[in-house]
C-alpha cells in the first residue's frame, strides 16, 4: 500500500539543518499493522506526517496504491486524504465546539455525503466505539478514553484504507490505552491498514511489524509473530 | 456544510463573547454612522429631484464681471421672463417667480382681520401660471388658468389647514402685510421636505403688481436693477440641452443692454435644477464638497470598523490554529475554511447590520432635528428608506463582510497543517506582521485626520466667535419694522427709551454684519467718473455708531436726519479713495444712489460679512425710508419681561403686524451655520472613530498580552522591572503612532488648509495643532493599552509561565 523510497527532509533554518528523514525507504503492505518506534527528534512523527500527505519531502519517492504522491498539490493531496487516511492524535484533536456526533460526522461532510447516509453512518460508528451515550456531548464533557473513542471513531467513520495513530494512547491510562489498541486491532483485522508511531513497548506489540527509528533512518525491524 | 459553519461560528461567538461583543459594537458604530451619513447624503442629493421633467428645468441666473471679481446673484431683471418667452426659442415654458421673504398675512371675515399669522421662512411666493408646466405642483382644488388674475392665491394643504381647520378655504380673503387683499382660489398640495421652493402660499404674478406698486411703476420693465428674489425657471425643449440656450445668452443680453459697459458686465446662467441645491453663488444650500466630505467621512469610518475587525479575528485566528488544523487533516480545502470564515465574518455582520439600522432609526429624529435647526430642512425616514437604499445597504453588508472576512480567512486558510495541530502557530505566522501592522496605522491615520479636522475646525469656529468684529453684538435685541413712516418711528424709539432696562435704541435698515447687504456705485468729490469699486451702502440713525460701539476714528457722528445727508465711511474707503489719511475725506462729497451729501466721518474697520469675506468699502447715512430693523440695547437681567414691553410697545405701533424679535448673537451664529453643522458632524464622528479605533486596540492588545505571558515571566524572572514590561508593549504602539503621524500630519494639513481658504480671516495651523494631535493619540492608546498591559505586567511571573 505504502512504498517509500530514499526519502529526504531536511528542516532548515537560517544557520542550522536539522535532517529528520535520511534518505529512508519503508513499506507496506495492504492490511499490514505498523508501529514505528524510535526516541524523541528520530523523525517518527515526520514519517507519519509525511506518509499522511500532511508534510511534503525534499527527496525521494513516496507511493500511495502503486501512484506516485510525493508531487501533488494541496488541493490533490487533500482529496486523497480524506478519501484514504484516517488520523488518530495523542491529544485527541476534537473540535471543542462541535459535539461528539458532529466531531465525527466532519470527514463525511468534507466527502459530500447527504445527511441520511451521514446519519447512518456516524451513529453505527458510534455504536461500534460504544458512546453512542454521549453523542450529544461536546469534547470537555467526555473523560479522555471517550474523547480518544471518539477521535478513532471519526478517524473511520469514512471506511479508510489506513489508518495513521501519532501516539494514540499517552494522554490515556493503561485501562482506556488498551481499549483504544483494541479499537485498533479490531480495525486492522477487518482489513484497515494501520500506521502506529508510539513510545509504548506494550501497544506496540499490538502490530504486526515495529519499524526503529534513529536519527531519520530505519536501524531495525522485527516482525512480531 | 454551510449548516455546519453557521453552527460552529455560532458557538464559536458564543464562547468569545468579548470578542463578538467587541466586534459587533466597532462594526454596529461604523455601519451606524455610514447608514446616517448616506441618508443625509441621499436626503441632499434628492432635492427637487422628483419633478418629472426634472432633467429639463433650469433656473435663469444672473452674474457680473465687476472691478472686484464676479458677483453672483440668483436673482434676474424683472422683465427677463416676457423677453426669454419671446427670445429664446428652446424654452419651452418660462415663470417668473418672486418671494417674498417675510409676510404678516391676516385672516378676513367680513372685511375685518380675524388672526395673523407671520410667514417666513420663504413661504410666500407669486408665480405666473407656467410655473405648474415646469414643476410638479399638484392642484387639489381651483384651475391653474385662475392664476392669470391679480389678487388671487392657491393654499398649500398644511397652510389651509392651519389657517381654517377643516373649513373649505376656496373663497377666503387673506391681507397681505395689512395692506393687499387677496381671494383664495385654489389648493395645491404639500410640496415635500426636499425641495428649495418651500412655497406655502402660491400667488399669482399679477398679484405682485398692487403688493408694491412701486416696484410695478419702477422696476418691472427695468433691466437695470436686479432683486436676488426675482427668479426666473424655465423648461428647455426635449431636443436642446443647458449648453445650447447658454449660447445664447449673450446675443440675447445684447438686445436688451445697449452700453458697452453694461454688455460687459451683465451675464446670464442657465443653471440646471439639480445645481439649485449645491451652488453656493447661487444662494445654493449645502456645497457638493460638504456632502463629499460627509461622504469620506462614512467611508473612513466604515474602513476603520473593517480594519478593527481585521485586526482582531486575525489575532483571535490564533485560537482557532487547533481547529484549522483538525479540519485541513479531516480533508478540508484552502478554499472551504475560507468560506468558513467568511460566513463567520457574516453571522458578525448582519447582526451589527440589524443593530445599526435599528439604531440609526433611533438617532434619525435627532439628525433630523439637528439638521432643520441649523439649515432649515427636516428629513423623513420614511421617504429615504427606499429599495434603493435596501440594495445599498445590502451591498455595504456584503462589502463588509468579503472587505473584514477575507484577510483573516485566507490567514487562516493558509496554516500548515502541523503547526497548527501542536498550536504552535505565532503572531508571525498570522500572515505576516507587517499586514496588520499596517492596519493598525491606517486607523491610527485616520483617528488623527479627524483629530486634526476637529483641533482645526474648532479653533477657527472658536477665532471667529473671539475675533473682535470691530462692533458689539451681546444684549441687542432686534425686531422688523414693517413700515417705514417717519412719525411712527420716532415714537416708537421714545416710547422704547422709555423702559428703564433698554440702555439704547437706533433704527438701521441691517446691522452691522448681517446677510443681506446693499452694494452700488460711487462717486467721489470732484472727480468725473464713478470710482471703479462697488461701495457696501448701510442706513441708520445716529445712535448706530452708540448702540452697536462702532468707533469713530476721524471726524464725528452723523446729525439725525430723516434723509440722507451726510455719509460716515470706513477705513478701507479712505484706502480705496486713495486718500492718504482719514482726515483728507472729510467735508468731501460723496454721491450714492443718486444723492449727494458730505463726508462728515471715518469709522473704524469692521466686519461687514462673515469672516469668509474681506471688510469692503462702506459708507453709512441716515434715511428714515430704509429703517427695516429697530435695534435695542438692554438689560439681561429681566429679558423676558423687557421682551413683553417691547412686544406692547411695537404691537400699538404696528397692530397689523405680529411681533418678532431675535437676538443679534443669535444672528450671527446663523450666519455660520454651515461651519457649526460641519463642526458638529466632525466632531461626532472623530468621537466615534476613536471609539472604534479603541475598541480595535483594546482587542489588540489583549491579543499581545495573550502571545506575551511566557514572555513576561521570564523577563520578570530575570529581573525586569514592571516599567520595563509595559515598555515592551509601549514600544510598538509609539512606532505605529509616529508612522501614522508621519502619514497624517501632512494630509490633514493639506485638506484643511484648502478649507481654511475659504476665509479671508482664518487660523494659521501651528506645530501646536499637530502636538495636540499625536500627543492625543497617544494618551488615547496608553487608556486603551495601558490597563491590559499593566495587568500583565504585574501578574505573579509563576502563574506567567505555568501557562507553558
Amino acid at each position: 500500500m505504502l512504498k517509500i523510497t530514499d526519502l529526504e527532509k531536511i528542516y532548515r533554518t537560517e544557520d542550522i539543518e536539522t535532517v529528520a528523514l535520511n534518505k529512508i525507504s519503508v513499506d507496506v503492505k495492504d492490511g499490514e499493522f505498523v508501529a514505528i518506534m524510535g526516541p524523541s527528534g528520530c523523525g517518527k512523527s515526520t514519517l507519519l506526517n509525511i506518509v499522511g500527505l500532511l508534510d511534503d519531502a525534499d527527496t525521494g519517492s513516496f507511493k500511495f496504491n502503486s501512484e506516485e504522491v510525493i508531487s501533488y498539490n494541496e488541493r490533490k493531496r487533500a482529496d486523497l486524504r480524506k478519501r484514504n487516511i484516517g488520523f488518530v492524535f495523542q491529544s485527541f484533536n476534537l473540535i471543542d465546539e462541535l459535539t461528539v456526533y458532529e466531531n465525527v460526522e466532519l470527514p463525511l461532510l468534507y466527502l459530500g455525503i447527504d445527511a441520511d447516509e451521514r446519519k447512518k453512518r456516524v451513529e453505527a460508528v458510534l455504536e461500534k466505539v460504544q458512546i453512542m451515550h454521549r453523542r450529544n456531548h461536546f469534547p470537555q464533557q467526555l473523560s479522555g478514553g471517550q474523547q480518544q473513542r471518539c477521535a478513532v471513531a471519526r478517524a473511520v467513520v469514512n471506511n479508510p484504507k489506513l489508518i495513521l495513530a501519532d501516539e494514540p494512547t499517552g494522554n490515556l491510562d493503561s485501562k482506556n490505552g488498551n481499549e483504544v489498541m483494541e479499537l485498533l486491532t479490531d480495525l486492522n483485522s477487518q482489513g484497515t491498514t494501520v500506521v502506529m508511531v508510539t513510545h509504548s513497548e506494550h501497544d506496540a506489540r499490538y502490530a504486526h511489524r515495529i519499524i526503529r527509528m534513529l536519527d531519520g533512518q530505519v536501524v531495525m525491524e522485527n516482525v512480531l509473530s | 456544510m454551510l449548516r455546519n459553519y453557521l453552527k460552529i461560528a455560532y458557538r464559536t461567538l458564543l464562547r468569545y463573547k468579548a470578542y463578538t461583543a467587541l466586534n459587533v459594537l466597532g462594526l454596529t458604530l461604523g455601519l451606524t454612522c455610514a447608514i446616517l451619513i448616506f441618508m443625509m447624503v441621499k436626503f441632499h442629493l434628492s432635492f427637487d429631484q422628483y419633478h418629472s421633467k426634472a432633467d429639463r428645468v433650469v433656473r435663469l441666473v444672473s452674474y457680473f464681471n465687476t472691478p472686484d471679481g464676479e458677483f453672483y446673484t440668483p436673482g434676474v431683471p424683472a422683465p427677463l421672463g416676457d423677453a426669454a418667452r419671446t427670445d429664446i426659442a428652446p424654452l419651452e415654458k418660462v415663470s417668473m417667480v418672486y418671494n417674498e421673504g417675510t409676510v404678516t398675512v391676516a385672516l378676513m371675515e367680513g372685511g375685518v382681520p380675524t388672526k395673523k399669522f407671520k410667514e417666513d421662512n420663504e413661504g410666500v411666493f407669486f408665480a405666473e401660471p407656467d410655473l405648474f408646466s415646469i414643476l410638479d405642483l399638484k392642484i387639489l382644488k381651483g384651475n391653474v388658468q385662475d392664476l392669470k388674475q391679480p389678487n388671487v392665491v392657491f393654499l398649500t394643504e398644511k397652510i389651509a389647514k392651519k389657517y381654517y381647520g377643516d373649513v373649505d378655504p376656496i373663497g377666503k380673503i387673506l391681507r397681505f402685510d395689512a395692506k393687499l387683499n387677496v381671494k383664495v382660489v385654489g389648493l395645491i398640495q404639500d410640496l415635500p421636505t426636499n425641495t428649495d421652493l418651500n412655497c406655502t402660499i402660491l400667488a399669482s404674478y399679477l398679484t405682485r403688481d398692487t403688493y408694491d406698486p412701486d416696484w410695478a411703476k419702477n422696476m418691472k420693465k427695468h433691466w437695470g436693477g436686479i432683486n436676488s428674489n426675482t427668479r426666473c425657471f424655465a423648461l428647455l425643449k426635449s431636443n436642446t440641452n443647458v449648453a445650447q440656450v447658454q449660447k445664447m445668452t449673450p446675443a440675447f443680453l445684447a438686445k436688451y443692454y445697449t452700453s458697452a459697459e453694461e454688455r460687459k458686465s451683465r451675464n446670464l446662467s442657465i443653471q440646471p435644477l439639480s445645481d439649485i441645491h449645491f451652488n453656493e453663488n447661487y444662494s445654493g444650500v449645502i456645497p457638493k464638497r460638504m456632502i463629499t466630505t460627509l461622504g469620506i467621512i462614512g467611508l473612513l469610518l466604515l474602513i476603520t470598523a473593517c480594519i478593527n475587525f481585521v485586526n482582531m479575528a486575525t489575532a483571535q485566528a490564533l485560537k482557532r490554529s487547533k481547529e484549522v488544523g483538525v479540519r485541513k487533516v479531516m480533508g478540508s480545502s484552502r478554499g472551504q475554511l475560507f468560506w468558513q470564515f467568511i460566513a463567520e465574518t457574516a453571522i458578525i455582520t448582519v447582526i451589527a447590520g440589524v443593530f445599526s439600522y435599528i439604531l440609526a432609526s433611533i438617532l434619525f429624529p435627532f439628525l433630523s432635528n439637528w439638521q432643520e435647526e441649523l439649515i432649515g430642512y427636516r428629513m423623513i425616514l420614511g421617504n429615504l428608506v427606499d429599495a434603493r437604499f435596501w440594495m445599498i445597504f445590502i451591498l455595504t453588508i456584503l462589502s463588509v463582510i468579503f472587505l473584514s472576512g477575507s484577510y483573516p480567512g485566507f490567514v487562516l486558510g493558509g496554516f500548515n497543517t502541523i503547526v497548527a495541530l501542536k498550536g504552535k502557530i505565532s503572531t508571525q505566522s498570522l500572515g505576516g506582521v507587517s499586514v496588520r501592522k499596517a492596519l493598525v496605522v491606517t486607523q491610527f491615520v485616520i483617528t488623527q485626520i479627524l483629530v486634526i479636522g476637529t483641533i482645526v475646525v474648532s479653533s477657527q469656529m472658536n477665532y471667529f466667535i473671539k475675533t473682535d468684529m470691530g462692533f458689539k453684538h451681546d444684549a441687542i435685541l432686534q425686531m422688523p419694522i414693517p413700515q417705514q413712516d417717519a412719525v411712527k418711528l420716532q415714537t416708537l424709539k421714545t416710547q422704547f427709551k422709555g423702559i428703564s432696562s433698554i440702555q439704547k435704541v437706533s433704527l438701521v435698515n441691517t446691522p452691522p454684519m448681517s446677510q443681506s447687504q446693499n452694494t452700488t456705485d460711487v462717486k467721489y468729490d470732484n472727480r468725473r467718473d464713478s470710482e471703479k469699486f462697488s461701495i457696501y451702502i448701510k442706513f441708520a440713525d445716529n445712535d448706530y455708531l452708540d448702540l452697536y460701539g462702532v468707533k469713530i476714528v476721524a471726524g464725528r457722528n452723523v446729525m439725525a436726519s430723516d434723509t440722507s445727508r451726510e455719509f460716515l465711511v470706513n477705513e478701507e474707503t479712505v484706502r480705496r479713495l486713495g486718500e492718504k489719511s482719514n482726515n483728507d475725506v472729510l467735508n468731501k462729497k460723496l454721491t450714492i444712489w443718486g444723492k449727494t451729501g458730505l463726508v462728515v466721518g471715518v469709522i473704524k474697520d469692521y466686519h461687514v460679512m462673515t469672516l469668509h469675506e474681506k471688510i469692503p468699502p462702506l459708507a453709512l447715512s441716515t434715511n428714515t425710508q430704509m429703517y427695516y430693523t429697530v435695534a435695542v440695547k438692554m438689560n439681561m437681567a429681566d429679558a423676558q419681561n423687557t421682551i413683553k414691553k417691547l412686544d406692547k410697545i411695537w404691537s400699538a405701533t404696528f397692530p397689523d403686524f405680529v411681533f418678532e424679535y431675535e437676538f443679534y448673537d443669535e444672528q450671527i451664529g446663523k450666519m455660520y451655520q454651515m461651519e457649526t453643522a460641519m463642526l458638529g458632524l466632525i466632531q461626532a464622528f472623530a468621537l466615534i472613530a476613536i471609539l472604534i479605533g479603541c475598541l480595535g486596540l483594546y482587542g489588540l492588545v489583549s491579543f499581545m498580552v495573550a502571545q506575551k505571558t511566557k514572555e513576561i515571566g521570564v523577563r520578570k524572572v530575570l529581573g525586569a522591572s514592571v516599567g520595563q514590561i509595559l515598555w515592551l508593549f509601549g514600544k510598538e504602539f509609539s512606532i505605529l503612532i509616529f508612522i501614522a503621524f508621519i502619514i497624517a500630519a501632512p494630509a490633514a494639513w493639506w485638506v484643511l488648509n484648502g478649507w481654511l481658504q475659504d476665509f479671508e480671516y482664518r487660523i494659521s495651523i501651528g506645530a501646536s495643532v499637530f502636538a495636540a494631535a499625536i500627543f492625543l493619540t497617544g494618551i488615547i492608546a496608553v487608556i486603551t493599552v495601558g490597563w491590559q498591559s499593566s495587568r500583565a505586567a504585574l501578574a505573579n511571573p509563576v502563574k506567567s509561565l505555568r501557562t507553558e
